[in-house]
């Protein structure tokens, strides 16, 4: 028997979302990847269909990389001051956290999921933005405002590959895409809000343990082009800086090297494949250190690259 | 950029502001500043003495000279570091 063909989420009837997701028959790709979700969270069910709109999903997919649920653990938690798990294949990596979190846990779950398991990719924590074929990695520390300026350069004519994980092929130095949400800290939350009106955020959780989070949905454009390596031709290394001028500065290659090293989940495990995949990355992409204060001169300094 | 590796178990790049090294059989990494990746290149030319690898620089390089504790440091490091 053939199996349905993949739909865009948004697609589906409400109802027949939470059938698939309650009976753990969902299958959302994801880039390269095929995740098959069970949730009886109605959170889950109403963040996913907020901000994966256009992601292509399947009932009961005959194959799926990564076998997630998010589900309440059998204890008093059940129901007293609720808490969920998120579990692949049955082990759950983390710590119970509230109800309330358990969109957030389910991305952060599935970022350990490819982090841990994908080492066909050399992976880095990192975004990714492309324009046509070529790619800015930008890696950068918790805090130095990355994903502010990914979220407003995905929506400012970038395409949005990835917010937290680069994917290198070492093979060929192509970086593949996820175009998943993107995630917002604290006072990011309204700075993006009041910044890209037309842009698409859930509700923030409050208290987390990264404080208050919001996931910004990928625009449209991303989705449809996610299956569309890039080349990365430059690596910039945000940092948002109050009272600052734009003020790119030039970062030596060895050090370069150290923070990417620094940033890549599985070095150790890729070994020279990995050194030489960055080595390569290095020879040709300049890494700089930009500060900025304000989007409109970041992303003017972005469209100014040459590849 | 990749030059061949010495021996069998090293791979390196060389760029004009550094280098970096991996070991295989080790998996170790090494990252050099543009001065103790000269060193090295000298170092494996004429041998890891301060002197030869002064002589070998200042051919190219007017301050090598001047630069034996430096070299000998440099020196120091890579001979630890197993890259000599």
């Amino acid at each position: 028997m053939t199996p349905a063909p993949f739909a865009p989420l948004g697609t589906l009837p409400r109802e027949t979302l939470a059938r698939w997701l309650a009976q753990g028959r969902l299958g959302l790709r994801t880039g390269p990847f095929t995740f098959r979700i069970a949730s009886k969270e109605a959170i889950v069910a109403d963040n996913l269909r907020l901000l994966y709109a256009h992601h292509l999903v399947i009932d009961s997919p005959p194959f799926a990389d990564f076998h997630v649920s998010l589900e309440r653990p059998a204890s008093p938690r059940r129901w007293l001051r609720p808490q969920v798990d998120f579990r692949l294949d049955g082990y759950s990596p983390f710590l119970s956290l509230p109800a309330p979190q358990a969109f957030a846990l389910f991305e952060w779950g599935m970022n350990w999921c490819i982090a841990s398991h994908a080492h066909q990719y050399l992976l880095l924590h990192a975004a990714v933005l492309a324009r046509g074929d070529d790619a800015a990695l930008l890696p950068a520390p918790p805090g130095a405002g990355k994903s502010t300026l990914c979220a407003y350069l995905a929506h400012r004519g970038w395409r949005l590959l990835s917010d937290e994980l680069a994917l290198i092929d070492p093979a060929n130095g192509l970086v593949h895409g996820l175009a998943r949400p993107v995630n917002l800290k604290n006072a990011a939350i309204d700075v993006i809000r009041d910044t890209l009106p037309e842009a698409v955020l859930n509700t923030p959780v409050p208290d987390t343990k990264k404080g208050t989070v919001a996931h910004l949905a990928p625009p449209a454009s991303a989705v449809a082009e996610v299956d569309r390596p890039a080349r990365l031709q430059w690596i910039v290394t945000p940092r948002y800086l109050a009272g600052s001028a734009l003020h790119p500065a030039r970062i030596p290659r060895p050090e370069a090297m150290a923070m990417l090293i620094d940033n890549a989940f599985n070095y150790d495990v890729l070994g020279a494949t990995a050194f030489t995949a960055l080595a390569d990355l290095i020879s040709r992409a300049p890494a700089i250190d930009l500060c900025y204060e304000r989007f409109e001169e970041a992303r003017e300094w972005f469209g100014a690259l040459k590849a | 950029m990749r030059a061949p590796p010495p021996d069998h178990s090293l791979i390196e790049f060389a760029w004009d502001d550094g280098g970096a090294l991996y070991d295989c059989s080790s998996g170790d990494t090494h990252l050099l500043d543009p001065f103790t990746l000269a060193v090295l290149h000298a170092a494996r030319q004429c041998g890891p003495t301060p002197e030869a690898v002064r002589d070998l620089l200042a051919r190219t390089d007017d301050t090598a000279a001047e630069q034996l504790s430096r070299i000998e440091s440099a020196l120091d490091q890579l001979t630890a570091a197993r890259l000599l």
